[in-house]
């Protein structure tokens, strides 16, 4: 059994039916991504290229939900809950654990001064990622208004890879005491 | 005499799964088998040193703690942060050779990151007790801790104030509980996010003219 060129090597190759032959895929950390043919070479007679080994590059998130904003208890914070999924460049999440770095610019307060939140490494678990959005405070402060932008990057082995998904995030509080979070999300 | 040390109580559950009816202890790498991890990653990014602290533990899931003290400059400092062939302590020494004003430790079976200079009083408060029982975001402890009285006199003795704790953070896919008896602030934080598992916690505080602020994310 053999994948033309060198992105993937196939090894341990094993009978496991009639109809069946188990293989050991190893994938190069520089493996060109979608389908790669796969060929199988038995009593002299070639197989077609009907079977493909396709390499996943993780290439955006999905925001599948985003909650209402939730009051911190015992404190003037508020939050809200975002679901995402991990897709590769088909759109098919990725079912492996992985982990998301996020990444944060543009930064801006109103007033000027705030802290900036500390960028997170999520675990994606299964292609799942879950994010909590917003802030903390024992008491109530004056309105501010906090936003940024965040992207998202994911590394698998030696390879970093940038996700082309970015979400335009404000959080604060207005003059007239109301809380809000806002995520927008941009997805190519 | 008693060693205060021995005084000091804490317990992180989250660590215990129960499976078929039986309770199993999930068997954790050591530290010093996590520092000589491989951190994987190929890019080169210009971060703040804490920022450099937190990428470096976040990307194989290592729990610790960061502390920066700001003035009316903020931190513009900047320094290249690159993964690649480096293990978790090559990572942790260069960023504090960049950047001689901070220094890392193992504390508490986590990694701190700590000013050169010294801890911040505020972080050496001793907390009574403090329990936080099946939550899943680590940061619904920081309003709890700062409303205990004794934190709260050490804020006022201080002249500090609490700040605006922003953050974009995911929870824990298990609750977790922690227990602290007789700690300090910075040992009670290190107990979260070993209980957590792989949280990072980050303490600002900031001296600004007279605005003297605390700020504590998970």
């Amino acid at each position: 059994m053999t994948v033309p060129g060198t992105d993937i090597s196939v090894k341990d190759v094993i009978v496991g039916s009639t109809t069946e032959l188990l293989a050991t895929f190893t994938v190069s950390a520089s493996a060109t991504g979608g389908n790669h043919a796969v060929t199988v070479k038995a009593k002299g007679q070639t197989s077609d290229n009907s079977v493909t080994f396709f390499v996943q590059i993780p290439t955006k998130i999905r925001r599948d939900s985003i909650s209402a904003l939730q009051n911190e208890t015992g404190g003037c914070g508020a939050t809200k809950t975002l679901n995402y999924s991990l897709l590769d460049q088909a759109g098919v999440v990725i079912s492996e654990d992985l982990t998301v770095d996020e990444v944060l610019s543009d930064f801006t307060s109103d007033p000027s001064g705030l802290q900036q939140p500390d960028p997170k490494h999520p675990p994606a678990n299964a292609g799942h990622l879950v994010d909590e959005v917003g802030y903390r405070i024992p008491t109530c402060p004056p309105p501010f208004t906090i936003s940024l932008t965040q992207k998202f990057t994911v590394t698998v082995g030696q390879t970093t890879y940038n996700l082309t998904t970015t979400n335009s995030v404000s959080y604060g509080r207005d003059a007239s005491g109301n809380k809000f979070v806002t995520v927008t999300n941009t997805t190519p | 005499m008693r060693n205060l040390k021995s005084l000091t109580i804490c317990f992180a559950i989250g660590l215990v799964i129960a499976v078929s009816g039986q309770t199993t202890q999930i068997a954790k790498p050591s530290i010093d088998e996590t520092l000589e991890r491989s951190l994987g990653g190929n890019e080169v990014d210009y971060s703040s040193t804490t920022d450099a602290f937190h990428k470096s533990l976040g990307r194989i899931g290592m729990a610790g703690g960061s502390v920066r003290i700001l003035d009316c400059n903020g931190d513009y400092f900047k320094q290249a942060w690159s993964p690649l062939n480096k293990t978790l302590r090559q990572a942790l020494d260069t960023i504090v050779e960049n950047d001689p004003r901070y220094r890392w430790q193992v504390a508490d079976g986590v990694i701190n990151l700590l000013p050169a200079a010294g801890e911040p009083a505020f972080l050496k408060t001793r907390i009574v007790e403090f329990r936080a029982e099946n939550i899943t975001l680590a940061m619904d402890t920081v309003t709890p801790l700062l409303k205990l009285p004794e934190v709260q006199k050490a804020m006022d003795d201080l002249n500090l104030k609490p700040g605006i704790a922003g953050f974009i953070t995911s929870p824990s896919r298990k609750p977790f509980s922690v227990e602290c008896k007789g700690m300090t602030l910075r040992q009670a934080l290190n107990a979260i996010v070993r209980a957590q598992g792989r949280g990072v916690w980050g303490y600002v505080e900031t001296h600004c003219y007279q605005q003297n602020e605390v700020i504590i994310t998970f």
